[in-house]
């Protein structure tokens, strides 16, 4: 009678616990996904934008460069493109409006968002996106923004 | 019976002087040889003047001016008779000689003439065996052609293989002796061939009526002396005119020909020493991407940036460091102006896809463009990148200021760099 009342105790103390892991280990595998996910769209963005060469400054000094607008342009529209492929994305016409878009073509430079350094025009690009937790909102922890970067060196 | 033999003497009579009149007055149209003698002297000359001597004698058979027209005298007359009263002349001729040209008498008595006056001085009698009334006897007359030839050339001093003009001018004087008894003239005349030996082993000949002067040009392809010589062939007619006491002009029409020669000392320099040196160029390249063309303007460079992976357009230019230089005699005299005509793309070939990209060792015409890839990046030696060397070969053309043109092949070269390739993070 002791052992199964002892047992239920148990069980009644480490449930919470064993709820608490799981729902912990539920959102942040999420929360990884996701990150990889806007990882995967901000770097296509920036790596597509990377083909708007500046073709009359090509010609007329021999020095490749992007064109700024349109490279800018470029990398925002597929970058709306690339989260609105993203289930858990919301509002990715705010977010890639909001997105932080930088074109460097003064090299060596370093990357304004992440720091890396830049030896060949390219174009940087920096997102946030908030993300919400399913689980964990059981302990008052509701969202985290995520803050992804990436930059794409100039190409064909 | 006797006056039948009567008639027939005088009828016999009558037909042998009208046929003496007749035989008188065809025969007078030609002038007797034995009576009048015409000579004619031409004498060439090959110092630059010739002439030629025509003269008639007549000592016997010589008469003023004829009446009438179609002979060669200035002066006309009407012969008028005149019975006068004398035993050995029992008329006369009075001759009134006019200038044809004003038709003034030119031989009019004075006022003071002792009688008997016909209105002349000019009386001939009509006898055959005497000489012209108050009028001196004329023996002979002349006429004299002198021709002059003068040579020229143009420059004084040519240039050796430069054109020069030698000119030949030849200037006459003519004498004519036209007086009252008897004419001496030379007419017609003509050039009838020049020939110009220039020297140089080249003579030049024109035949035909060319006039007094020619020029022709010519050019002595070697530096030296040259001995000019112009030489005229004259050809012409003098005629010798006569007349008989009853006005019947005479003439002897005798051809001449006579050669004037000169010549001059051209002097041909030698020709100046002309250099040309060829212009320092090089290669510059205006890139755009894709095979569409664009990059048309603009100066060219020497070095520029690729894409990986990409087919790159290259207009060519010819970068010109130093311009051709035209010398002459070692002095410089001007700048050429270079053009590029053409290139051909030397080395191997580049990673252009097959069909799209330049093939190496074919001469382009200067417009087309040159379509390259590269798909490797630069190599990394000694921790440094080495660029991508395209070797060409430029055809250029060079006008100098003399109008020469010369063609030139310049091997240059220009670099690439291609370090862009795609990356993230």
């Amino acid at each position: 009678m002791s052992r199964r009342g002892q047992s239920v105790l148990y069980s009644v103390l480490l449930m919470p616990i064993l709820i608490l892991v799981f729902a912990l280990a539920v959102d942040i595998g999420s929360l990884q996904m996701q990150k990889l996910r806007l990882r995967y769209a901000v770097d296509l963005a920036t790596v597509t934008a990377a083909t708007d060469v500046d073709t009359a400054f090509y010609s007329r000094t021999g020095r490749l460069e992007l064109d700024v607008a349109t490279a800018t342009a470029t990398a925002r529209a597929y970058l709306l493109r690339n989260l609105r492929g993203l289930a858990d994305t919301p509002n990715p016409a705010a977010i890639a409006a909001a997105a932080d878009i930088t074109v460097v073509n003064r090299v060596p430079a370093v990357d304004p968002y992440t720091g890396m350094r830049l030896d060949r025009p390219a174009v940087c690009a920096r997102i946030r996106v908030p993300h919400r937790f399913d689980l964990l909102g059981w302990i008052g922890l509701r969202s985290v923004d995520l803050t992804v970067a990436a930059n794409a060196e100039i190409r064909t | 019976m006797r006056a039948a033999s009567a008639i027939r003497k005088a009828l016999l009579t009558t037909g042998i002087s009208l046929t003496l009149l007749v035989t008188t007055a065809t025969s007078g149209h030609t002038l007797d040889p034995s009576a009048a003698v015409v000579t004619i002297t031409s004498v060439s000359g090959y110092a630059g003047h010739a002439f030629v001597f025509a003269q008639v004698s007549d000592s016997t058979l010589t008469y003023p001016a004829p009446t009438g027209t179609g002979h060669q005298s200035p002066f006309v007359s009407e012969w008028v008779p005149e019975p006068i009263s004398s035993a050995s002349c029992p008329w006369i001729w009075a001759v009134y000689v006019f200038d044809r040209a004003t038709m003034a008498q030119i031989n009019a008595p004075p006022p003071t003439a002792p009688a008997p006056n016909f209105g002349t001085t000019t009386m001939v009698c009509a006898n055959p065996s005497s000489t012209p009334v108050a009028q001196p006897p004329v023996a002979d007359a002349a006429a004299r052609l002198d021709l002059d030839l003068q040579v020229s050339v143009a420059p004084a001093i040519s240039t050796a293989g430069s054109p020069s003009v030698v000119s030949a001018v030849l200037s006459s004087t003519l004498t004519q002796d036209l007086n009252l008894y008897l004419n001496m003239a030379i007419e017609d005349w003509s050039v009838t061939s020049w020939t110009l030996d220039f020297g140089d082993g080249q003579i030049a000949t024109l035949n035909g009526s060319i006039g007094t002067a020619i020029s022709l040009p010519h050019t002595y392809q070697s530096a030296g002396r040259y001995d000019a010589r112009a030489t005229a062939s004259v050809s012409g007619h003098a005629q010798a005119a006569a007349y008989d006491r009853y006005g019947t002009v005479h003439l002897i029409r005798r051809p001449f020909s006579v050669v004037v020669s000169n010549d001059l000392a051209a002097t041909a320099r030698a020709r100046p020493s002309r250099t040309y040196l060829p212009p320092q160029a090089a290669v510059g390249v205006v890139p755009s991407l894709g095979s569409g063309g664009g990059g048309t303007s603009g100066a060219g460079f020497r070095q520029i940036d690729a894409l990986r992976g990409a087919l790159t357009t290259l207009t060519v230019r010819l970068l010109v460091i130093h311009e051709a230089v035209w010398r002459i005699d070692g002095s410089a005299r001007g700048f050429g102006q270079s053009r590029l005509s053409g290139w051909r793309l030397d080395g191997a070939a580049s990673d252009a896809p097959a069909g799209s990209g330049t093939i190496p060792g074919t001469i382009h015409p200067a417009s087309d463009p040159m379509y390259l890839q590269w798909n490797a990046p630069d190599r990394i030696v000694g921790a440094h990148a080495e660029e991508y060397v395209v070797p060409m070969t430029l055809y250029v053309d060079t006008r100098f200021p003399d109008g020469h043109v010369a063609s030139y092949a310049i091997r240059s070269s220009f670099s690439v760099s291609i370090n862009f390739a795609a990356q993230s993070g």
